[in-house]
């Protein structure tokens, strides 16, 4: 289970909102200790291009992000990110993940976190120890805190 | 006879040790460390980046031809650190 403090998901919805705009897609990377400690310390928005169907993060940044979070003993708990319209997991966001561990997580957030309760109708997805991606109620997996 | 030594990967904030050889294909020292961090991710998407984000093993990001280089020509020192990552990060509703 990973916690995720209230400031945290305020910050997230605010990054997509500022951001995307209402119009792009928009990606952040919940970010944590490397350790049994599953709790979520601060979103990280990545270098990204976007349209209103889809993101790209830029390689290079990804590849400082690399060595930060290994500097600071951190590391991506999970993804989230924004559709357009109903939530859901794409080929697209099934391949394109930024991590492919066994038990991590990707939300991906509906009408690009712009209605007023930006928890309802999100999509949480885990990848399994088959390397599928698959849904999981978030209340599985996240605990709002 | 191939020198052996050992560098470093990192992988989404942690960072292991892998011995290499001089002569070793990049290639394989990319399927080890996909091995070292139980990566799920299909090789061909994965690519090992050094710190200055030049890329020397793995698919590039614009799809083209497959990096095929050794240890050697990689120029790999001892102890240097490797970054395991996607060639390319994306997502959406496309």
């Amino acid at each position: 289970m990973i916690d995720v403090p209230e400031d945290v998901w305020q910050d997230t919805v605010e990054i997509f909102r500022s951001c995307g705009q209402g119009r792009r897609e928009c990606v952040v990377y919940w970010v944590g200790p490397s350790s049994d400690d599953l709790r979520v310390v601060r979103p990280v928005h990545p270098v990204h291009t976007a349209t209103p169907r889809h993101y790209e993060v830029d390689g290079a940044w990804l590849t400082q992000l690399w060595v930060e979070l290994a500097r600071r003993g951190e590391s991506v708990l999970a993804q989230v990110h924004t559709h357009r319209g109903q939530a859901g997991h794409s080929t697209t966001d099934d391949q394109g993940a930024i991590v492919y561990q066994a038990g991590f997580l990707s939300l991906v957030l509906p009408w690009f976190a712009m209605k007023r309760d930006s928890r309802r109708g999100v999509f949480l997805a885990e990848l399994s120890s088959a390397g599928a991606w698959e849904e999981i109620e978030v209340g599985k997996r996240l605990r709002w805190s | 006879m191939a020198e052996a030594f050992s560098i470093q990967i990192t992988y989404n904030g942690i960072t292991r040790d892998l011995q290499v050889q001089s002569e070793e294909q990049m290639q394989a020292v990319l399927a080890h460390a996909i091995g070292l961090f139980n990566v799920q991710q299909q090789p061909h998407q994965m690519g090992l980046f050094t710190e200055a984000n030049v890329q020397v093993a793995g698919r590039p990001s614009d799809n083209s031809q497959e990096i095929h280089q050794s240890v050697e020509q990689a120029g790999l020192q001892p102890g240097q650190l490797l970054i395991l990552r996607q060639s390319v990060v994306q997502g959406g509703a496309a």
